[in-house]
């Protein structure tokens, strides 16, 4: 099944060429380069990853990372930054996203992750969905 | 090294080290971009082999997109070095102009990171007999007062007058009811024989001339 992928980076030229190649393996990909924008994106389509820089005019990626969470704690979110240290990797996680990655990234590496968060994704769609129908039949008495 | 570099010797490191990693963050971005079209020409020399058809045309506009990244990262690198070498003398004739689009050039993704816009306009041609690296400092120090207290426009105007005896670096469109300016943007004016004003929306730094 084909990924549905969000990118989020302030640099349009490194938004148009990341996604032509991601396109040409089959992706699905939106893109956007204002953090506020992507999250009213994420709100209207369901995205198996999305994959935000760290750093962006206007936002903290951190805080656009909880956002995202809140608003759908299924979704998958890889940071991409410019220095990746051991502590920004902690306070990445601690905040809830899948990974956390240093640029530039090798295509590779991000489809891997990618298939990672569409996995993880549909294993907690999935788990939505029985615990769902656990309430409904423990409701109804079944 | 001089007096006056030596009383802000600890700040001018914490200065220093704040433009490179600026410096260093705009490098990851280029490259980002360029490893991204890089395998992109890998792309096609993959569909090449799988029988599909190279478009010439699309190749040479990628190959246009890598030069202009290259030039960008150059240009970036370029003013690298024009900062690594500000601290080669401790005095010499500075020209203005010249600091200041070295300074609003380093500081353009600190001001795009506050969503405020920097623009130099009414550049009139000033040479002053100063420290460069301190003077950078004191620019930097007044950018980034003018970044955290951006008028309604978000967009700060930054100019240099020439007068008789003294050169004034004006930055306008800040905040009316932003605080004084803190007490090192003053010390560092000082110790460039200089002053700083603030009112009317605007700050002001006068170095003397002669």
């Amino acid at each position: 099944m084909a990924e549905n992928v969000l990118l989020v980076d302030d640099e349009q030229e490194f938004l148009d060429s990341l996604s032509e190649r991601m396109k040409t393996r089959g992706i699905n990909v939106d893109t956007s380069t204002s953090a506020t924008e992507a999250l009213e994106m994420a709100e209207n389509a369901s995205y198996d990853a999305i994959i935000l820089d760290l750093k962006m005019p206007g936002v903290d990626g951190l805080e656009a990372l909880k956002s995202f969470k809140e608003k759908n704690p299924e979704v998958q979110v890889i940071l991409l930054t410019g220095h990746a240290t051991v502590e920004k990797g902690i306070e990445a996680m601690k905040h809830g996203a899948m990974d956390f990655l240093e640029k530039p990234s090798d295509l590779p590496t991000l489809l891997e992750k990618i298939k990672k968060a569409q996995a993880k994704k549909m294993i907690l769609v999935e788990k939505q969905a029985e615990d769902k129908i656990s309430q409904i039949v423990q409701a109804k008495g079944w | 090294m001089t007096s006056e570099r030596d009383a802000h010797a600890g700040e001018g490191l914490t200065f220093f080290g704040a433009v490179s990693a600026s410096i260093s963050h705009e490098l990851k971005n280029h490259l980002a971009i360029i490893s991204q079209q890089a395998g992109m020409l890998e792309d096609a020399g993959m569909m090449a082999e799988k029988g599909m058809e190279l478009s010439p045309e699309k190749l040479m506009q990628l190959g246009d997109r890598l030069q202009a990244q290259v030039r960008r990262a150059d240009q970036v690198l370029k003013n690298m070095n024009a900062f690594a070498h500000l601290v080669d003398e401790p005095s010499r004739k500075v020209d203005l102009v010249q600091s200041l689009e070295l300074m609003v050039a380093l500081c353009v993704r600190f001001a795009s990171q506050k969503t405020v816009e920097l623009e130099l306009s009414r550049l009139e041609q000033a040479e002053v007999a100063t420290d460069p690296f301190l003077l950078e400092f004191l620019l930097f120090d007044a950018i980034r007062f003018a970044l955290d207290n951006p008028g309604p426009s978000r967009r700060i105007g930054i100019g240099v007058h020439a007068r008789e005896r003294e050169a004034l670096i004006t930055l306008s469109g800040l905040e009316a009811n932003a605080p004084a300016p803190p007490e090192r943007l003053n010390e560092l004016a000082r110790a460039l024989s200089g002053r700083v004003r603030y009112g009317d929306n605007e700050l002001r730094l006068a170095l003397d001339r002669a």
